[in-house]
């Protein structure tokens, strides 16, 4: 067990700045209705077939990519939790993405129609 | 400690190497852990996206606008979840019974959803065997819906001890636990829905 | 401060016992589960020794007829699952268990009950799928088991392989997070992460390595079992099912193992080498970082089991860089062992032979290595003996060599005893010669062309003799085994009292008795250096030579803890055990599509995690 001073410093060490306030439950009810409009725009985006399709697809996974952030970053409350917690999860992430991107590239599904 | 937006009640700082505590850290251990499992079923689906040799395929058997509402209610229950934590960490244990039931009630509503949406490819003639989007497609989404699953039990399991006197603020981290293991399982939706129902 | 909360009446009582079976049923203290798994995996080392030596008869002579081909497909099937995942994984944990407390300096590990319960799934698990062969037959397909023949493969040795990995999962991915957990939050003030034992940190990578291939394997076990017993179509060829597919998810998961498998021995020799060359280790960040470095790059070289496969020019040129590249940070660990050893003043005990014999055993394993590397050189080895001498180089003459070297190292700290020194010599040098002779040879056999995966090969194709010297070569290893046998038996029984620290050594674990009290440190150090157990006994004069400190004349650190009081400890629980057994049940349900069985062991698994989440790590009233 760790002195309570060092425990502090250690802990200092990985929290970010005292500074910012942590969310109450209004802040949460904005955040969940910014992610209902983000989601009413992905499935407008599937019925807009006017929209060239790389396009759609390229905007689906923005779109993808802001909600998974959103509710990680608020209701997970990586955005105020200690940077250690976040490296976790980013290490899972973006090793899975790169692996399976590259056993993807192998399987040529990027170049087929 | 009645404060709307401040600091949740205040925790002595764990007494572990790095000030964490020791469930909170193994807890994003396993989440990060969870990203390489779905990331395997995700790429398995995309794979095998567009090579059945036989039907039915996605464009005969997707509904998206039930799929979407779907979506919502697992949204919603993410909502739901952080307010049951924020209800815990004041000490307002009413409202955290209301929020984690309103949770678990969601979280039903949504595996409903899902077996619902099931049976109804099943009598359409897409079964886990009939073809590879059968197959990736329910292997997929049924595990997601087991991970659900769990979480209810998990939620019902907190309702549970509170109701009996057992789940004081004090042991908020329990519910902080459970939220985190929540919202994975709705952010793992999130990627679903967009790759597997929206993208052309 | 207590928590005004209702006490409850458990289910059933809590368990006390500190001595007989259900203590050890119910154990919760990492030193037990660690010889709990040192024990279990030794005894499946005998048994995948027995199947090597059964390989080995059938192969002494061409045409032999000791073997069928149904019987030879199994024993090298479990031969290898075997020894990679009931021995060499297991005796990584078994060190893991035993050492990481007591080296950073804590009195258990962050999760006692995660533990227990790892270690059950991996016995159960074990039992489960030995059982295969009493059953019908064992998976013959394979330790890789590929597609599609894992779909045709008859009977249902294939679905036990899927089940029971799955289950031994379980057990491999718990352990990961209280690993990494328990080495990020246990350790005792003043350790940072680069005071810590060279040890403590390879554990830490491979338990991240562990933490993030498992799910893989996983889920290609998933939808293997899928494919067999609901007839789903992820490598069904006549659906359009690939199954090269399953091939990338084994070995994205195959890869990291294989640096799984060696870390720890590496570990292990970080620890002997200096100890016994009372120097310390030469370049301790190089070392570490190395140890990273592995870590991460051993996510980026999978293909290279696939060169055969036709995956493209590209492909295969990135995969045999990314390949080449990996060799450097191992070298970068063998010159800083090297250096570690030069000039010092070395005692040839038998853990310091052992990781002698590591170091140069391993330079050829990864020689051999780096040959596969070159794509159209692979094309020739591929599917040869020459791949069988390089993988049995680093496992066999490389890993256990350096758990054998752990095993005597930290012998005399867990049992209280010294083994004899010339029984261990003999092991050793017995086991020197036997290696050599049973996989030098199949480097040139393979390169002649001697198919591996076959249970007979022609006569007069020049391969006769060195087949038969391996033979011989096998048995010369068991020999060396039984040796060791004897030596701990005679040893636990009779051998001399070893005291707190036997060896001189530099680390936590040799500042506390030997074996440890069940709370390893009466009071928890307070860490000033590296190898801060060495500083505490010398210091050095103007030349650097070590110095003894005089005795009493290092600084006690304030404590306020009652000093009468044992600290308090967690207490046993029934429920790690419970939760495990209801997966093998579930396993023989699933196979046998006997759904009461299957239900049973649900329901025993799920009361068990139930039980386990409402029981307090430690009862009140003490």
């Amino acid at each position: 067990m760790a002195t309570h001073e060092q425990a502090e410093t250690l802990a200092d060490a990985t929290l970010p700045p005292e500074d910012i306030e942590h969310p109450g439950p209004r802040q949460y009810v904005v955040v969940a209705v910014v992610l209902a409009v983000l989601t009413a725009i992905e499935v407008a985006l599937f019925y807009m077939e006017f929209i060239p399709r790389p396009v759609a697809t390229g905007s689906l996974i923005v779109l993808m990519i802001l909600k998974f952030a959103i509710v990680a970053l608020w209701f997970m409350h990586l955005r105020f939790d200690s940077r250690v917690y976040r490296r976790l999860f980013i290490t899972g992430i973006i090793l899975a993405i790169s692996v399976f991107l590259i056993v993807l590239l192998t399987f040529g599904v990027f170049f087929r129609d | 400690m009645g404060q709307a937006g401040g600091h949740p009640a205040a925790v002595q700082t764990p007494h572990t190497a790095t000030g964490l505590d020791n469930r909170k850290l193994g807890m994003w251990a396993f989440l990060g852990s969870e990203c390489l499992f779905f990331g395997s079923l995700i790429s398995s689906y995309l794979l095998y996206r567009g090579r059945s040799i036989v039907g039915p395929y996605p464009e005969d058997v997707y509904d998206i606008p039930y799929t979407s509402v779907s979506s919502f209610v697992l949204l919603m229950s993410s909502l739901t979840m952080v307010l049951a934590l924020n209800a815990i960490q004041r000490g307002d244990h009413r409202r955290l019974r209301a929020w984690l039931l309103a949770t678990a009630l969601l979280g039903i509503t949504f595996v409903g959803g899902q077996v619902f949406e099931f049976t109804v490819f099943v009598n359409e003639g897409l079964t886990i065997s009939r073809n590879l989007f059968g197959s990736s497609f329910f292997v997929l989404t049924g595990f997601h819906g087991a991970h659900v699953t769990v979480g209810i039990l998990m939620l019902l399991t907190l309702f549970g001890q509170s109701l009996s006197g057992h789940l004081p603020t004090e042991r908020a981290l329990r519910v902080e636990l459970v939220g985190l293991y929540w919202h994975f399982v709705d952010v793992v939706w999130i990627v679903i829905f967009t790759i597997v129902y929206l993208i052309p | 401060m207590s928590i005004a909360v209702p006490t409850r009446q458990p289910f059933f009582r809590r368990p006390k016992a500190t001595s007989g079976l259900v203590s050890w049923l119910t154990t919760v203290d990492h030193k037990r589960i660690g010889i709990l798994y040192g024990v279990t995996a030794f005894v499946f080392f005998i048994v995948g020794g027995v199947e090597a030596l059964l390989l080995r008869i059938q192969l002494a002579r061409p045409e032999n007829t000791f073997l069928n081909e149904e019987t030879y497909n199994q024993i090298f099937t479990m031969h290898g699952v075997t020894m990679i995942f009931l021995v060499v994984m297991p005796l990584g944990a078994a060190f893991f268990n035993y050492l990481i407390p007591l080296m950073i300096g804590a009195r258990d590990v962050a999760f006692p009950r995660l533990n227990a319960f790892s270690y059950w799934v991996f016995v159960l698990g074990g039992i489960f799928l030995t059982s295969s062969f009493f059953l019908g037959g064992a998976p013959d397909c394979g330790w890789f088991c590929y597609a599609n023949q894992s779909l045709t493969s008859q009977g249902h040795g294939v679905d036990f392989y899927a089940i029971g990995l799955q289950i031994l999962g379980v057990a491999s991915l718990a352990a990961a997070v209280n690993f990494i957990v328990t080495i990020l939050n246990e350790r005792a003030p003043g350790m940072t992460l680069m005071r810590m034992p060279v040890f403590v940190w390879m554990t830490l990578v491979v338990n991240f390595l562990l933490l993030f291939a498992m799910p893989v394997i996983a889920i290609a076990l998933f939808e293997l079992g899928f494919d067999r017993l609901f007839g789903a179509n992820y490598f069904n060829p006549e659906a359009g099912g690939d199954v090269l597919l399953w091939q990338h998810l084994f070995w994205l998961f195959g890869h990291p193992e294989v640096y799984i498998l060696i870390l720890p021995a590496m570990g292990i020799v970080s620890e002997v080498l200096p100890t016994f060359s009372r120097k310390p280790l030469f370049g301790y960040a190089a070392v570490v970082f190395s140890g990273i470095a592995i870590g991460f790059m051993g996510w980026g070289v999978w293909a290279h089991h696939m060169f055969t496969t036709g995956l493209g020019p590209v492909a295969n040129t990135a995969f045999a860089l990314s390949t080449m590249f990996i060799a450097v940070p191992t070298g970068v660990k063998i010159f800083n062992w090297m250096g570690t050893l030069w000039g010092g003043s070395i005692r040839f005990t038998t853990p310091m032979l052992f990781a002698i014999g590591f170091v140069g055993l391993f330079i050829i394993g990864g020689l051999s290595g780096v040959t596969h590397s070159i794509v159209p050189s692979d094309f020739q080895q591929q599917d040869t003996y020459y791949i069988v001498a390089h993988f049995h180089y680093v496992l066999f003459a490389g890993a256990v060599f350096g758990l054998f070297s752990g095993a005597y190292y930290w012998f005399p700290k867990v049992t209280g005893r010294m083994f004899s020194e010339r029984l261990g010599k003999t092991h050793f040098w017995l086991m020197m010669i036997g290696t050599n002779l049973t996989f030098g040879p199949m480097h040139w056999l393979g390169m002649w062309g001697m198919p591996r995966r076959y249970y007979t090969y022609e006569a007069n194709a020049g391969w006769d003799l060195w087949n038969f010297v391996e033979t011989i070569g096998s048995f010369i290893i068991a020999a060396s085994i039984l040796i060791f046998m004897v030596n701990v038996v005679r040893s636990v029984a009779r051998g001399k009292a070893a005291g707190d620290d036997p060896w001189d050594a530099r680390t936590l674990e040799w500042t506390i008795s030997s074996p440890p009290h069940h709370y390893n440190f009466a009071e928890i150090p307070t860490v000033h250096h590296r190898d801060e157990h060495w500083h505490r006994k010398y210091a050095e004069d103007e030349e650097g030579t070590p110095v003894p400190v005089v005795a009493g004349a290092q600084e006690h650190e304030e404590h306020e803890e009652d000093e009468h009081a044992e600290p308090h400890m967690p207490d046993p629980s029934y429920f790690p055990l419970i939760a495990a057994a209801g997966m093998p049940l579930i396993g023989y349900g699933v196979i046998y599509k006997f759904w009461p069985i299957a239900i049973l062991g649900a329901l025993l698994t799920l009361g068990g995690l139930f039980g386990w989440s409402l029981e307090p790590v430690a009862e009140e009233e003490h």
